[in-house]
């Protein structure tokens, strides 16, 4: 379908100043993707690495946003006009932000002597340490518990440039420990936050961000042009993935992970030490290690953890100092103790032992085993309000509630079973074939594993209340307190 | 983008009136507008615009994409460039904060000014070399048309 395409001012430039260019396509992806191969030099402010429109980036189909269609699969008719629209916004956030003369490679301005100057009376940073710092670049994946504290520490560290990874929007139980985004963000996307709070924390360093998940496809790329890599994942597959790509780039990658009270961190520096598969060969089974969401974390821990890793990261730039290289650092909140463990590595390990069998990024899903259940199927679902019409019409459906006993405490559906995820295993014996369940728990991420887990054991007429708990607070029963 | 001939921003003395009233107009909450003008640094006449914040209108400012669409339409059909947009600080100085930062386009100018217990203070111009690239201040003259 050949559509009008209406380039806005500041991207003209990059379209030979042109105002309006036809392409085609038959939905709006297909005439991005037209539009971008005629004119090679908008790609980059359109669209990210893994070819999804940029955040500060809206498009407007005669005059209706795109996104209250079908987004980037709205299909086109003939004559449609199809305009990018630059996000216009700002403000005055909170007084006393300064500003930066022009950007000079490694040398620092009076501005930035008088804001680095306790780290320039230190013998061993001094100013050539700060232009060191100030050359560097590190890539934070996610902007999340240890991202935040990291990415603060970094930023007003004055690392020359800080990338962040993350493609997830500020929810309102992030805001306990995720200190890099306010409540006014609540709803938008992570990354704008963070570059908001970090360029207005340190004008002078460069805020990178990639709006994507890393993937096995975009994990090279994006990572190729920092110097340290810092790991702030909450699961498995992009742990392994940002390991192994890390391992290949031969970059460091300073390693962080928290659970309730308890944190541990490492830095897997390729041929130094060893890397995180000779830690953990094998991620676990899936659904077997709750992750934050579902088993909860400390607020402050990230704090611990993250400025842990943002000490490492200095470090290894600054060349100071030994590197926990080879240590793995246990911390726990509740008895307020460190430990250390020894880390070899391992001649056997298929990434960085003496015989690899690894050579490439891999299929982290099917590694992870995360993707068992879509195998089998996609998990089949029910929202609240059609669960409520069915229980009224009197069907016998059995729920099973597989959150946990002190959040059952808080909220729970009438005539629910509690079944902890972690348990399902065992109690395997009290489900029976030829009933139907409807599983659920707060939000429906558990509950989906629990559809796996008894898939796994043959039962077949299992349901997924969509939303979970939350979902049936929202849409049956509002007078249920929510958590 | 910019040349160092128009590293200077010229603002019509009207602007400037018009800025300043609007400005006041909408304190405590921040006020915004599109900025046109004949050709690059030189700003002959603003589009005051409703500012669609709906959390924090006191400390942010967001353009509808309609509204966007609007002025540069308005622009566009008289031979005119949109050159960007102002908006004011209430009892804030006319610097540009992380927020105005991380939503800037190279290409188009920031125009910041201070409102202070109602009264239109200092006005300020910015731009950004590059989309990762700290602000510039840029020179500022009110000119007569």
């Amino acid at each position: 379908m050949p559509v009008r395409v209406r380039i806005p001012t500041p991207l003209r430039p990059y379209a030979d100043g042109r105002a309006e260019i036809a392409a085609s396509g038959e939905t709006v992806a297909g005439v991005l993707a037209a539009l971008v191969d005629g004119s090679p030099a908008l790609r980059s402010h359109l669209l990210g690495d893994d070819g999804r429109l940029r955040s500060f980036v809206n498009l407007y189909l005669n005059g209706e946003d795109v996104r209250s269609r079908a987004g980037l699969e709205t299909s086109l008719s003939d004559g449609d006009v199809l305009a990018i629209v630059p996000a216009i916004a700002g403000g005055a956030d909170r007084p006393g932000t300064g500003v930066s003369p022009p950007h000079t490679a490694g040398d620092l301005s009076k501005e930035e002597i008088a804001r680095y100057s306790r780290h320039l009376i230190m013998p061993e940073v001094t100013i050539e340490g700060q232009r060191r710092l100030k050359r560097s670049s590190v890539l934070l994946v996610g902007a999340g518990g240890l991202g935040s504290p990291a990415a603060l520490y970094l930023t007003a560290a004055g690392v020359g440039r800080v990338g962040i990874v993350d493609f997830d929007v500020v929810d309102e139980s992030n805001l306990q420990r995720q200190i890099l985004h306010d409540t006014s963000w609540v709803g938008r996307p992570k990354l704008e936050s963070a570059k908001a709070r970090l360029s207005g924390l340190n004008p002078h360093v460069r805020i990178e961000t990639h709006a994507a998940a890393l993937t096995r496809e975009n994990a090279l790329e994006v990572m190729k042009d920092y110097d340290v890599v810092v790991d702030g994942t909450d699961n498995f597959e992009t742990r392994y993935l940002t390991n192994d790509a890390c391992y290949l780039l031969k970059k460091p990658n300073v390693y962080g992970s928290i659970f309730r009270f308890e944190g541990q961190a490492s830095v897997f520096w390729p041929d130094r030490g060893p890397c995180y598969r000779c830690l953990y060969p094998e991620p676990p089974p899936p659904g077997l290690v709750p992750s934050c969401a579902e088993g909860g974390v400390l607020g402050i821990l990230p704090g611990v953890v993250g400025g842990i890793q943002a000490t490492e990261t200095i470090k290894i730039l600054l060349g100071i100092g030994e590197p926990l290289v080879g240590r793995l650092l246990l911390y726990d909140a509740l008895a307020m103790s460190f430990d250390e463990l020894k880390l070899r590595r391992d001649p056997s390990c298929p990434l960085c032992g003496s015989a690899p069998t690894i050579t490439e990024l891999q299929d982290y899903t099917t590694f992870c085993g995360t993707g068992r259940g879509e195998e089998a199927g996609p998990v089949e679902e029910i929202t609240a309000g059609e669960l409520k019409r069915r229980l009224d019409h009197g069907e016998s459906l059995e729920l099973i509630d597989v959150r946990e006993p002190h959040e059952w405490a808080i909220c729970r559906i009438a005539g629910a079973r509690l079944m902890p995820l972690g348990t399902l295993a065992e109690r395997l014996h009290e489900f029976d074939s030829s009933r139907t369940y409807v599983l659920h728990c707060k939000s429906g991420a558990r509950s989906a594993k629990a559809v796996g887990v008894l898939r796994g054991a043959g039962f077949r007429r299992l349901l997924n209340l969509r939303g979970g708990v939350l979902a049936w607070a929202r849409e049956v029963d509002p007078s249920l307190p929510t958590y | 983008m910019r040349g160092e001939a128009s590293a200077a921003i010229r603002l019509a003395r009207s602007v400037d009136a018009q800025i300043r009233r609007e400005a006041a107009r909408s304190y405590p909450n921040e006020g915004c507008g599109a900025l046109l003008g004949p050709t690059q640094g030189v700003v002959s006449e603003t589009l005051a615009l409703p500012n669609e914040e709906q959390a924090n209108p006191r400390t942010r400012f967001t353009v509808s994409p309609r509204d966007y669409l609007a002025a540069e339409e308005s622009a566009d059909s008289r031979g005119l460039r949109l050159l960007g947009f102002w908006h004011s600080h209430p009892d804030h100085p006319a610097r540009p904060s992380g927020t105005d930062r991380a939503y800037a386009w190279p290409g188009l100018l920031t125009l910041v000014i201070a409102v202070e217990r109602g009264e239109p203070r200092e006005i300020t111009a910015w731009d950004t070399p590059g989309s990762d690239l700290p602000f510039r201040q840029l020179e500022l003259a009110i000119a007569l048309e």
